[in-house]
C-alpha cells in the first residue's frame, strides 16, 4: 500500500538525515574552527591571567620580572598630527605624522620636543604652500613617499604621490593612478610597500628607498587595510583573515593558525575599515611582534606558539586606545625595549625590570553596567601612577552577547553577597538608593572631608548626592542642560513659565522652530534634567501633580515648537539628526542616553544657525579646550547667549558616579583610587564638566601665548559642518573659528556652575516610565491624566517590592 | 484504523468533513508555529540596509505598518557566511555547547535512569517522601536558587569552569521523575517472576528494566537535550570565561544591525535541535508512558 | 447487557508485588544521585529555607517576620494573583487543547508528519521569539497590519494575551507529542469491546480513555507547570523587569528583589510559592488516584 511505500522511504530519510547531520558536523569542524593553534596561545594567556595576587596567600616567593611602562612627556608647543612611525634617529627616536611634521624623542629625558630641522626643503614648500598632505611615510635613510590631495573641481579630486629621494629630489610617482588613494608602509627593510586603497583587489608595489625603482609584487583578493612585514613575507589585513605573501616567490602562503586565532577579533570589519586595535612588528628573522589589546607576543611565523612578553591587563594595552606605530630597541636581545606610540598622541616606553613582582600584590576590581570612558582614563592614569596595583576594570553589560540588564544586576548582586563583589563600583546605572540602604556602600564622606582639604569641588552638586545624611558616592563629572537663545529672548527668564512665554513669542523663521527639538522623547529628555527629583514625594510614592505639572510642560513646548514646520520639514529633520542609532530592538536602555539623545550644547547651537531656530536646549559637559570653547565660539559667531535651563531648582546630572564597596578587601587600595580620581590628574573628560573646581580653572587657563608672551585669543582651530541634503547637495552650513575666550567668560561659566543647587538623580525606571508615558502624552496618543495614571502604576510595583 | 460503517452518504460526507476540518486546524496550527522560522529564514537572508529600511515605522515609532516581503529584495549570504567562516567564536560556542549537553546526558544516564529504577522497583521507607522531595525540587525557578547554588559552588571551586553548570545538571531531578513512569508501566508479573527464578537486582534492571522502558528513557532524554540546549541562566550566573559559555549565550542583544546576523545565528542553532528531533522522533513517539510489549 | 461500570472491571489490577521488600539493594541504584542531589540540589534549597528565617545582608535571625512581610507586600500578592491567573488560563487552555489535537492526530494518521513543526517552538532561543514577536505585535507590527487596528499589544490588558499565546506558542506541540504517546497506550482491546457494546464515541473515551490517561496527565501537566517557569525570559525581554500590571508574575517579583539584594523577602516568598505548588501537585496526585506507588486496585 501506499503507506507502507511512505514508512519505509520515511526510514530511509532518517538514514540520510543521520548521515547529513554527521556530514554537517564535520563540516563544521574544518569550516570555523583552527582550535590547535590557539590552544598554545591560549596557554600562554591562560597562565598569565591566572597569576592572580593570590599567589601571595600560599607563602611563596612572588615570581619577579616585568614589564614596567613609562609615557613620555610632551615639550612646550610640541604637536603632532596624526603620527604615523618611530624610527631611530640618532641616539633617540623620530616621531613621524602623515603631515611631514615629526618630533623627537629623548629617550633619557623621556621628553618629546619639535624636530623641525628634519622637513626637508621641498616638503616645508609644500606646507607654505598650503598643500594637504594625507599620508606620508619616512625611511631611515630620509626617503619618503607622500601623497598630496588636490581638487580639481567642484566633486573632482586627485591624489598626487610623490617620492623623496634621500637627498631631496622629488620625483611623481604615478604607477597608481591619481584617482585611487594608496597606503603606504615602511617595512624597516629599506623599503616602501604601496597599496591602493579601497577597491576590491588591491596591488601590492614595492618600491626601494634609495632610488625610487618600483616593482610590481603580486596581486591580493580584497580590500587591504593594513599591511606589515615579517620576517621574509608581507601580511595583510584583508578584513576578516590575515594573509600572508612570500617576498621572494609572490605567491600567497597558507594561514598562519596561532597568529589568526591570536589576532581574531581584532582584524578590520567587513566594511572595509581598518582596525587599529592590533599592531605587527617585524622582529629578529622570522619573528614578528604582535601588540593588541590583550598584550605583547613575540611569535615565530608559522610556530605553534605565542610568547606573551607583556600583559596588556597590566598596562595601558589594554585601554582603548588605538595603535599608530611600534619600535623594538635591542630585539636581538631577550627583553628588548619596546616604545609603543598610540593614537591620542600618547608615546610609551616598556623596559624589563627584573626586580619587580610579575604581577602586582594589590588587586582592586572596578565595576560598571555599561562601558565608561571617564573610568578608563582614570585607570590608565592611575596605573602610570601606583604601578603595583593591578586595576581590573569589569564591565557587566559589553554588548557583544547575551546579556541584559537584569543578569548583569543579578550577578553583581551575587557577587555582592558572596561577600567577593568589586571594590570599585560605579553607581550610574546601578540601583544605588537599594545598595546603601543594605549597608553594601561605605560612606565616603570622611574621604570628601579629606580631600576638602587639597582641592576645591563644586561641593553644592556633590552635597545635593548626600543620601539620608551620608554620602555614598561622588560623581567625576556633571552635565548641565541650557538654554540658548538671542540675548533679548533670553534676558527676562527666570522660571520655566517665562521659558514658555518666550517661546511663544518668538517669530521662528520658515523651516525654523523654536527650540529645536521636534521630537517628543527629545523634549522631555532635555527637560527633564531639573525635574528628575521631584518626581516623587518624601515617601516615595508619586508626586502626581509635579509629573502632571512636567508633562504639561512639555507639551507645551513640543507644540509651540511644531507649529511652525510641516510634516515633511520634521522628517527631514529626523533625518538629520539621524535617530537610527539610538533605536535598538532590544528592551535595555542606558541612563547616558539620556544626555546623549537630549543634544549637546554644541549641536544644539549649530543647529540654531544653521537652520534659525529661535532658542536651542542642550548638555553641555566636557573638556574647555575640546567642548567649551567650541561651544562659546559658536555663541559667538551666531550672536547668541546662554543660560542655565530653567526649572525646579537647578540640577546637573551626575557622570561616573564612584563608590566603594563596604566589604572590599583591598579597601584602601579602592580608597586610594577613588582619592586620586577625584584628583588633579584629569585633563579633559569625556561630556563631563569635572567636579574637582581647581581642575576646571586649571583647563580654562589659556595655553596660547602670542610673540610677546601674552595670551592670545587668535583662533587656534576651525571647525565646520553642515547638512547634506537628501540629494547629496549641501545644505546650510556654519564654520566656526574657535578660540580661547577672556577669563571673564569663565567667570561668569563658573558661577554659572556654582549655582546649581540640586542633583538630576532619578531612578531608571521612573525616569524610563516617564519618557515613554509622557511622549505618548506629547504626541496626543493618550491624555496627560491617562500617562501618569501609567506612571504611578508602575511606580506603585516598583515601590511595593 | 478500522473501517467505519456509515449508515447513509448524509453521513460519510460529514464524516469527511470533520476529517477535512481537523486536517485544516491541524495544519493551520502546524503553520502558525512555522510561521516565525519563516521569518527568520527570510530575515537571515536580508542585509542590514533592508531591515532597517522595512523596520523604519518600528524604529522611528511613526505610524505606518512594517513592510515585509518574504523573499528580500537583495538576497544576500553575507550573514551565513560571516556567521560559519569568519565567526570563531559561534563555532566554539558551539561546541562548548554539544560537549556540554553530551556530557549531561551521559551523566543522567548513569546516575538519573538508576535512581528512577530505584525508585519503582523497591520499596523502602521514605520512598514516598524522597520523591515528593525530588519532585518538588523542581518547583523553584532558577532565580531564587542562584545566589545558593553560587555558593555552594563556589565552596566546591567549582565556579568558573565547565562543571559549575554540568554537575547539577547531571543531578537534576527531571529526567528521574520522567523516567520513573516509564519503569512504573513495566508489568508486574515480570518482575516478580524474575525475582522468583533467582535473577539479581542487576540483571533484572539491566535485562528486564532497561529495554523495556528504552523508549521512555530515550524520550526523556530528548527532552532533556532540549532543556539543556537551550539553558541561559547558569552558564550566565556561575561562568565567567566567556569562551566556555554555550551557544544559547552567543546571541547578541538583537539591534538593527545584528538583525539579521542573530536571524541566522539562531536558525542555525534551531537546525540542530530539529535534526535531533528528527532522528529521534519514533522513539519520542514511544513515549514517556512506554507501553510494555510482549510480555 | 454489560452496565457502565463493568468497562473498568476489565481494568482489573491484579496486585502483585513489583516492588522488593527489605534490603539494601536499592542503594546502590540511588546513591550517587542521592549524593549530588543532595549536594547540587538539596544543599542550596535549604539555604534558601534558612534565609527566609533571617535578615538580607547581615545574616541575623528574625524568625516570621520575612513571611509576615511577603504577606502582606502588595507587589507580591499582585504578583501571585496574576501568576494563579496565567497558570489557570493556561495550563486547562494547554492540556485540553493539545489533548484534542492529539486525538485528532490519531484519526488522521497522515497529520503526524506536522510533528516536526510543533516542536520548533521549543528549540527557538528567546531573543529570536522576542524579535519575531516584536515584529508581530507592535503597533506598526504585522498583527495590526492584518486586523486593520492600531494597538500596542505589548501594553495593557493585551499584554496578558500576548504572553499566554507566549506560552501556547512554545507548548501545545511539544505537548501534543506527549499527548500523543501517552494515547498509543490505551489499551485497544477495552475500546474495541466498549464500541462492540455500542457505547458511542464520547462515552468511549470519557470511561476509557481518560482514565488510562491519568498517569500521563499527571505528569504532562506537572511538566507544563514547570515550563511556565520559562516563559519569563521572554516576558522580561519584551516588558522588562516592571511589565505592565497585568503579566506582573512572581519571577518579576523574585528578580526584582534580588538585585535590590532583597534576599530575605525573596526566599520567604520562594518557600510559600513551593509550598503552594507542592500541595497542589500531592492534592492533584491524590485525586488522580495515582499515588506514587501501589496501583490502586479498582473495579
Amino acid at each position: 500500500m501506499l503507506f507502507t511505500k511512505y514508512r519505509n522511504c520515511l526510514v530511509k530519510s532518517k538514514r540520510m538525515l543521520a548521515a547529513v547531520l554527521a556530514g554537517c558536523l564535520l563540516t563544521s569542524c574544518l569550516a570555523g574552527c583552527g582550535k590547535s593553534g590557539k590552544d598554545a596561545a591560549d596557554v600562554n594567556m591562560e597562565m598569565q591571567d591566572a597569576k592572580q595576587p593570590t599567589s601571595q596567600a600560599s607563602g611563596q616567593e612572588p615570581s619577579l620580572g616585568r614589564y614596567v611602562e613609562t609615557e613620555f612627556s610632551y615639550g612646550e608647543g610640541c604637536m603632532l598630527d596624526q603620527g604615523k612611525q618611530i624610527l631611530p634617529w640618532g641616539d633617540g627616536l623620530y616621531l613621524a605624522d602623515t603631515m611631514g611634521v615629526g618630533a623627537r624623542a629623548d629617550l633619557t629625558a623621556k621628553t618629546i620636543s619639535d624636530e623641525a630641522e628634519a622637513c626637508p626643503e621641498v616638503l616645508r614648500k609644500r606646507f607654505e604652500a598650503d598643500n594637504y598632505l594625507t599620508d606620508m611615510v619616512v625611511a631611515e635613510n630620509g626617503a619618503r613617499m607622500y601623497t598630496v590631495f588636490a581638487r580639481a573641481g567642484q566633486n573632482e579630486w586627485y591624489y598626487e604621490k610623490y617620492y623623496l629621494s634621500p637627498d631631496g629630489t622629488e620625483t611623481p610617482w604615478d604607477t597608481v593612478p591619481k584617482e585611487d588613494s594608496v597606503f603606504m608602509y615602511y617595512g624597516r627593510d629599506g623599503y616602501f610597500y604601496v597599496t591602493n586603497w579601497g577597491s576590491e583587489t588591491t596591488m601590492v608595489y614595492r618600491v626601494n628607498s634609495e632610488d625610487g625603482e618600483t616593482e610590481f609584487l603580486f596581486e591580493v583578493d580584497g580590500k587591504v587595510g593594513y599591511l606589515s612585514r615579517g620576517g621574509n613575507c608581507l601580511l595583510l589585513d584583508t578584513r576578516d583573515a590575515l594573509k600572508i605573501y612570500d617576498l621572494d616567490t609572490r605567491e600567497e602562503l597558507e594561514e598562519d593558525k596561532c597568529l589568526s586565532d591570536l589576532l581574531s577579533g581584532s582584524l578590520g570589519d567587513s566594511n572595509g575599515n581598518i582596525s587599529y586595535g592590533y599592531l605587527l612588528y617585524p622582529g629578529e628573522e622570522d619573528s614578528i611582534y604582535v601588540v593588541t589589546k590583550k598584550g605583547l607576543y613575540r611569535h615565530v611565523l608559522y610556530g605553534s606558539v605565542a610568547e606573551q612578553l607583556i600583559d596588556g591587563s597590566l598596562c595601558s594595552l589594554s585601554d582603548n586606545a588605538w595603535f599608530v606605530d611600534m619600535y623594538v630597541a635591542g630585539a636581538a636581545e631577550e627583553m628588548p625595549v619596546f616604545y609603543l606610540m598610540f593614537e591620542d598622541w600618547r608615546f610609551v616606553q616598556f623596559v624589563y625590570d627584573a626586580q619587580v613582582p610579575s604581577v602586582p600584590e594589590n588587586m582592586i576590581t572596578v565595576y560598571s553596567l555599561y562601558e565608561d570612558q571617564n573610568i578608563q582614563m582614570v585607570i590608565s592614569a592611575y596605573r602610570v601612577q601606583y604601578p603595583q596595583v593591578y586595576v581590573r576594570y569589569e564591565i557587566g553589560i559589553t554588548g557583544d552577547d547575551g546579556v541584559t540588564r537584569e543578569d548583569a544586576l543579578r550577578n553583581l548582586a551575587t557577587a555582592l553577597a558572596a561577600g567577593e563583589g568589586p571594590d570599585v563600583l560605579l553607581l550610574d546605572d546601578l540601583p544605588y538608593n537599594s545598595y546603601a540602604d543594605k549597608g553594601v556602600l561605605m560612606d565616603l564622606s570622611a574621604l570628601y572631608e579629606g580631600l576638602q582639604g587639597e582641592y576645591n569641588y563644586f561641593d553644592n552638586i556633590i552635597n545635593a548626592l548626600r543620601y539620608k545624611d551620608a554620602l555614598y558616592t561622588i560623581p567625576l563629572g556633571f552635565t548641565v542642560p541650557v538654554l540658548i537663545g538671542d540675548k533679548d529672548n533670553l534676558s527676562g527668564i527666570q522660571s520655566a513659565e517665562d521659558m514658555v512665554s518666550a517661546f511663544k513669542a518668538a517669530k521662528a523663521p520658515k523651516g525654523g522652530t523654536k527650540v529645536g527639538l521636534v521630537d517628543a522623547p527629545t523634549v522631555l529628555q532635555s527637560l527633564m534634567f531639573n525635574y528628575g527629583n521631584c518626581f516623587t514625594k518624601e515617601d516615595g510614592s508619586l508626586d502626581r501633580e509635579a509629573v502632571t505639572k512636567f508633562i504639561e510642560l512639555g507639551k507645551q513646548v513640543y507644540e509651540i515648537d511644531r507649529e511652525n514646520l510641516t510634516p515633511e520639514e520634521i522628517a527631514e529633520r529626523d533625518r538629520i539628526w539621524n535617530r537610527w542609532g539610538d533605536l535598538e530592538l532590544g528592551s535595555t536602555r542606558r541612563s547616558n542616553q539620556m544626555y546623549s539623545i537630549s543634544k549637546g550644547a554644541e549641536s544644539a547651537a549649530q543647529g540654531m544657525m544653521m537652520y534659525g531656530d529661535c532658542f536651542g536646549i542642550g548638555t553641555l559637559g566636557g573638556g574647555i579646550k575640546g567642548s567649551i570653547n567650541p561651544f562659546l565660539a559658536t555663541l559667538e559667531c551666531g550672536k547668541l547667549d546662554y543660560m542655565l535651563l530653567p526649572g525646579e531648582g537647578q540640577a546637573a546630572f551626575p557622570m561616573t558616579m564612584f563608590g566603594i564597596n563596604a566589604a572590599s578587601k583591598s579597601s584602601e587600595h579602592a580608597q586610594e583610587f577613588v582619592r586620586y580620581a577625584l584628583g588633579d590628574w584629569i585633563d579633559e573628560m569625556y561630556w563631563a564638566i569635572p567636579v574637582n573646581r581647581d581642575v576646571v580653572v586649571k583647563m580654562e587657563e589659556n595655553p596660547y601665548k602670542d610673540d610677546k608672551g601674552n595670551p592670545s585669543y587668535e583662533p587656534y582651530v576651525w571647525m565646520s559642518s553642515s547638512i547634506r541634503n537628501e540629494d547629496g547637495s549641501a545644505g546650510p552650513g556654519v564654520s566656526i573659528e574657535v578660540k580661547w575666550c577672556k577669563p571673564e567668560v569663565y567667570e561668569a561659566f563658573n558661577n554659572m556652575l556654582d549655582s546649581i543647587d540640586t542633583v538630576s538623580s532619578c531612578e531608571y525606571m521612573l525616569r524610563d516610565t516617564v519618557l515613554e508615558e509622557g511622549a505618548k502624552a506629547l504626541t496626543g496618543e493618550q491624555s496627560i491624566e491617562e500617562s501618569v495614571n501609567a506612571i504611578e502604576r508602575k511606580l506603585q510595583l516598583y515601590l511595593a517590592e | 484504523m478500522d473501517r467505519i460503517k456509515y449508515k447513509n452518504p448524509g453521513e460519510k460526507i460529514s464524516a469527511v468533513c470533520g476529517r477535512v476540518a481537523i486536517a485544516f486546524a491541524v495544519f493551520a496550527l502546524g503553520s502558525l508555529f512555522l510561521l516565525p522560522v519563516l521569518i527568520l529564514v527570510s530575515g537571515s537572508l536580508t542585509d542590514a540596509y533592508e531591515w532597517r529600511e522595512r523596520l523604519a515605522p518600528l524604529l522611528l515609532n511613526t505610524d505606518g505598518r512594517i513592510g515585509w516581503h518574504w523573499i528580500p529584495d537583495y538576497p544576500t549570504g553575507e550573514h551565513f557566511r560571516r556567521l560559519l567562516f569568519y565567526s570563531p567564536e559561534f563555532m566554539k560556542l558551539f561546541w562548548n555547547s554539544v560537549g556540554m549537553v553530551l556530557v549531561i546526558l551521559l551523566g543522567q544516564l548513569a546516575v538519573g535512569v538508576p535512581a528512577a529504577w530505584a525508585f519503582a522497583a523497591f520499596e523502602f521507607r521514605g520512598r514516598r517522601a524522597l520523591f515528593f522531595l525530588y519532585m518538588a525540587l523542581l518547583l523553584l525557578p532558577f532565580q531564587v536558587t542562584q545566589l545558593s547554588q553560587y555558593l555552594v559552588l563556589k565552596d566546591f571551586e567549582l565556579l568558573d569552569t565547565r562543571w559549575a553548570v554540568i554537575l547539577p545538571a547531571v543531578f537534576s531531578t527531571f529526567p528521574v521523575f520522567l523516567i520513573y513512569r516509564s519503569f512504573e508501566g513495566i508489568p508486574a508479573e515480570l518482575l516478580e517472576s524474575a525475582r522468583v527464578d533467582g535473577a539479581g537486582e542487576f540483571r533484572i534492571f539491566w535485562q528486564i528494566g532497561f529495554p523495556l522502558a528504552k523508549g521512555g528513557i530515550l524520550a526523556a532524554f530528548v527532552l532533556s537535550f532540549l532543556e539543556n540546549w537551550n539553558r541561559m541562566e547558569e552558564p550566565l550566573a556561575f561562568i565567567r570565561d566567556k569562551s566556555l559559555w554555550p551557544l544559547s549565550l552567543y546571541l547578541p542583544e538583537i539591534s538593527i544591525e545584528q538583525a539579521g546576523f542573530a536571524a541566522c545565528a539562531s536558525l542555525i542553532t534551531l537546525t540542530l535541535s530539529l535534526f535531533v528531533f528528527a532522528l529521534f522522533r519514533d522513539s519520542l513517539e514511544q513515549g514517556i508512558i512506554a507501553g510494555a510489549v510482549k510480555g | 447487557m454489560q452496565s457502565r461500570g463493568s468497562c473498568s472491571s476489565i481494568w482489573r489490577n491484579k496486585v502483585k508485588r513489583r516492588r522488593r521488600q527489605g534490603g539494601l539493594w536499592h542503594l546502590v541504584f540511588l546513591l550517587p544521585s542521592l549524593l549530588g542531589v543532595s549536594l547540587f540540589l538539596v544543599l542550596p534549597f535549604g539555604d534558601v529555607v534558612r534565609r527566609s528565617f533571617t535578615t538580607a545582608m547581615t545574616g541575623e535571625f528574625c524568625g516570621l517576620d520575612n513571611y509576615k512581610n511577603v504577606f502582606q507586600n502588595q507587589a507580591f500578592l499582585l504578583a501571585a494573583q496574576n501568576t494563579l491567573k496565567f497558570v489557570g488560563v493556561c495550563l486547562p487552555l494547554l492540556l485540553a487543547g493539545s489533548l484534542l489535537i492529539a486525538l485528532a492526530m490519531e484519526q488522521l494518521p497522515f497529520l503526524e508528519h506536522a510533528k516536526v513543526c510543533y516542536l520548533l517552538p521549543q528549540a527557538m532561543p528567546a531573543a529570536t521569539v522576542v524579535l519575531v514577536w516584536r515584529l508581530v505585535f507592535e503597533k506598526q507590527g504585522f498583527l495590526n497590519g492584518i486586523m486593520g487596528t492600531k494597538i500596542d499589544f505589548m501594553e495593557g490588558g493585551a499584554s496578558f494575551g500576548v504572553l499566554v499565546g507566549t506560552y501556547l506558542w512554545k507548548n501545545l506541540g511539544y505537548t501534543v507529542v506527549l499527548w500523543f504517546a501517552a494515547l498509543k497506550t490505551v489499551p485497544v482491546e477495552v475500546l474495541e469491546a466498549a464500541r462492540v457494546d455500542g457505547a458511542g464515541k464520547i462515552r468511549c473515551f470519557i470511561h476509557v480513555t481518560l482514565p488510562s490517561l491519568k498517569g500521563a496527565a499527571y505528569t504532562i501537566t506537572l511538566l507544563s507547570l514547570l515550563n511556565t517557569f520559562k516563559v519569563f525570559r521572554e516576558a522580561y525581554l519584551i516588558n522588562g523587569a516592571y511589565p505592565p500590571r497585568e503579566i506582573y508574575l512572581l519571577q518579576h517579583v523574585f528578580s526584582n528583589w534580588y538585585t535590590k539584594l532583597d534576599f530575605d523577602k525573596m526566599a520567604a516568598g520562594a518557600v510559600l510559592t513551593a509550598l503552594v505548588l507542592g500541595t497542589g501537585a500531592f492534592l492533584m496526585e491524590r485525586k488522580l488516584g495515582i499515588a506514587s506507588g501501589e496501583q490502586k486496585e479498582r473495579g
